[in-house]
């Protein structure tokens, strides 16, 4: 049996992925971590014998291979009047949650992951994986953190095309009334830089690399599929802030997309950065440069692949799904 | 003179306490945004996959699966 840890709702790498497993045939179970902390849920746990059940199901003994998107819950905020005792009971019941995923997930240790939960959390860092992607040939741009207006005038002064800014690790969506905020990779320019605060909160820097276009790659154990975003111009102007973001790019009818195949001397790069990961699956992106050059940017292991799926005919629900099938059989009982 | 999307949110807060892209924060509506418009809409979010809307495609294929229902599938 596959299992599926994923999120309580609509999740686009989870769907497709069952569309194939049910025309299969393959059997499956999918769960949440929101499910474990519900106190209606059908888990049945027992530490001592290291016993796992879920909706009936002996999840060690059933089995074979785990397709893992998320497995982390939500943890309620319980106003209790005082914002002091309402956060250390949020943080303390954070830590209760996180314990027992990771005993369920260690539980199931010696199964097939795709990917595994500690390689997916590895990579994540974008800071880190940077670094490594540069170990291994890959060309990456010069990033830097910074904490002063000074230090960002500094690197201002060292390079002609410019800077960018962006979260080091993510931001959502905020919502008020019919608006929605978030941070897209905004690329500074001088007024914005002497506006800067003289100190701020640390933050990511990176070399501006106008793109020729933008390739995404879906890995799956050793192979690539690519497809590459060709756009008319890769800014986006809001009010004063010039935005170099593909995502703000996705309706525009002049962007298209096509399947790719990246140079094999830089998909070896990319499998040994995999392997150095201990990543069996993840969507890359990379930007080609003006002059031809292919610069890594980042690695999401649990990536949104469902679009170039589609818009490039690349078939990657199927495949997982196959790859999963496979692993199962040769894993299960 | 339009109000820059980052009063909006940390009006409270001095620029310097947040990394500098929380600055440049963008204010977009959320109908323009397909991600959120989908999440507005409660059916669009529900997982595609619960008991009683699985394709149907044999009487033995899915003997032996089980599905869990979320809490949107109730």
């Amino acid at each position: 049996m596959v299992l599926i840890l994923s999120y309580d709702g609509y999740e686009q790498g989870t769907e497709g992925v069952i569309d194939w497993l049910l025309y299969y045939g393959h059997p499956f179970l999918r769960a949440s971590a929101n499910a474990l902390l519900r106190p209606d849920s059908d888990w049945e746990i027992s530490i001592h014998d290291g016993q796992v059940n879920f909706q009936g199901v002996n999840l060690k003994a059933e089995t074979g291979a785990i397709y893992f998107r998320r497995f982390e819950a939500k943890i309620p905020y319980y106003d209790v009047g005082d914002p002091k005792i309402s956060r250390q009971l949020q943080q303390e019941l954070r830590g209760e949650a996180e314990r027992l995923t990771t005993f369920v997930a260690d539980s199931l240790a010696d199964k097939f992951w795709l990917p595994t939960i500690a390689a997916a959390n590895r990579a994540a860092n974008k800071l880190s994986t940077l670094t490594l992607a540069s170990t291994c040939g890959l060309a990456v741009p010069q990033t830097h953190i910074c904490r002063s207006r000074k230090e960002v005038s500094r690197l201002f002064e060292s390079c002609e095309e410019g800077w960018i800014t962006k979260p080091i690790e993510y931001c959502g969506y905020y919502s008020r009334d019919e608006f929605a905020y978030t941070t897209f990779t905004s690329r500074l320019n001088s007024t914005q830089v002497a506006e800067l605060p003289e100190r701020f909160y640390p933050s990511l820097l990176q070399q501006c690399i106008p793109p020729s276009y933008e390739v995404r790659s879906f890995y799956l154990m050793g192979q690539f599929y690519s497809e590459a975003t060709l756009t008319d111009c890769s800014t986006t102007d809001m009010g004063e802030t010039t935005f170099m973001d593909i995502k703000l790019k996705t309706n525009d009818e002049k962007t298209r997309y096509v399947p790719y195949q990246l140079p094999r001397a830089i998909e070896k790069k990319l499998e040994r950065l995999m392997q150095l990961l201990d990543l069996n699956t993840g969507s890359i992106d990379l930007i080609v440069s003006e002059t031809g050059e292919y610069y890594f940017l980042e690695v999401n292991p649990c990536g949104q692949f469902s679009a170039p799926s589609e818009r490039a005919n690349l078939q990657l629900e199927k495949r997982v799904a196959e790859t999963l099938i496979e692993k199962d059989l040769h894993y299960g009982k | 003179m339009e109000s820059k999307p980052y009063n909006d949110l940390f009006a409270s807060l001095e620029e310097g306490q947040l990394p500098i892209p929380y600055l440049f924060i963008a204010r977009i509506n959320r109908a323009a945004v397909p991600e959120l418009s989908k999440r507005d809409r409660p059916a669009a979010v529900a997982p595609r996959h619960k008991c009683d809307n699985l394709p149907i495609i044999g009487p033995d294929v899915f003997s032996d699966s089980v599905w869990w229902e979320g809490d949107l599938a109730k």
